[in-house]
């Protein structure tokens, strides 16, 4: 990659020139701001988990059954309760994705600003290498997440047919 | 890098193939934001049909807002499938403006859900 050359700027329309460089530098201007953004959210929903699953679930499920004022919203968390047990890991395990997707896509920032000062094709790859694995973490942890709505309403709805016909 | 190849617009073929990847992905992760955005629309139209409330309309109007970003993700995604195809330096101008548009509007769109949680 060392010998990756840099691309001459005021090149015929075949290479980086300043309008690309134009639009590299707000890219990568927003690009940062957005997973700066999501790292510090996703940072403290990852602390505020971690302090959740470290209370116990056993006390959140009582305090969450308290909360509770209908028997329909009983019956309801009753037939959540056997699923919520993995939940938390779960979770943690989809925001731990998603946290590193925000730092490829800074990653992809940095390197993209970096081409809008250097023209340098070595910066344009490594910036489109980080890029494609934000998309590809985005794209597999949205593919979990459908799977995991799909499972629990699958499992939730029969249970509550039951409970209501019961 | 030293056998990198490079088409004879200087961008290598290794970084095309990285291009063309994402993409595709790009594809899949704006199909299914337009199809989620539908199912949205559809469900506060049937809410606001029950109980109207400002809540709902802004709610709709904030998924428009997203179906439109998906539809500039889209238009990034060709842009860079081009690029990946042709290695020309137009396509690649396309597909960074839409890099820039698509997170500046994401940026904005994300402030803006922000106030509206604030106030709902």
């Amino acid at each position: 990659m060392e010998n990756m050359e840099t691309i001459d700027s005021t090149s015929s329309g075949q290479s980086i020139n300043e309008a690309h460089k134009e639009a590299l530098r707000g890219a990568s201007l927003y690009m940062k701001i957005h997973s700066i953004i999501m790292i510090v959210f996703l940072s403290i929903a990852t602390l505020g988990l971690l302090v959740l699953v470290s209370v116990g679930p056993d006390q959140i499920m009582a305090e969450m059954q308290n909360q509770l004022n209908t028997q329909e919203e009983r019956m309801v968390f009753e037939a959540m309760m056997p699923m919520m047990t993995g939940m938390g890991l779960f979770m943690l395990f989809i925001i731990g994705g998603y946290l590193y997707a925000s730092t490829r896509l800074l990653s992809s920032a940095n390197s993209l600003g970096a081409v809008s000062y250097t023209g340098s094709v070595n910066d344009l790859y490594n910036g489109f290498k980080a890029m494609k694995k934000f998309w590809i973490f985005s794209g597999i942890i949205t593919i979990l997440v459908v799977i995991l709505v799909i499972v629990f309403v699958a499992r939730l709805v029969p249970q509550l047919i039951e409970m209501q016909q019961g | 890098m030293e056998n990198m190849n490079q088409n004879e617009n200087s961008f290598p073929e290794e970084m095309l193939r990285e291009v063309r990847t994402m993409a595709g992905w790009m594809t899949f992760m704006a199909i299914f934001a337009i199809v989620m955005g539908a199912f949205g629309i559809i469900g506060n139209l049937a809410g606001l049909a029950q109980a109207p409330n400002a809540q709902l309309v802004v709610s709709i109007l904030a998924t428009i807002a997203s179906i439109y970003m998906a539809v500039i993700l889209i238009k990034k995604a060709n842009a860079f499938r081009q690029f990946s195809f042709n290695g020309s330096s137009e396509s690649l101008l396309e597909g960074l403006q839409a890099v820039h548009r698509y997170w500046m509007y994401s940026l904005v769109l994300m402030v803006a859900n922000f106030i509206i949680t604030l106030i709902f």
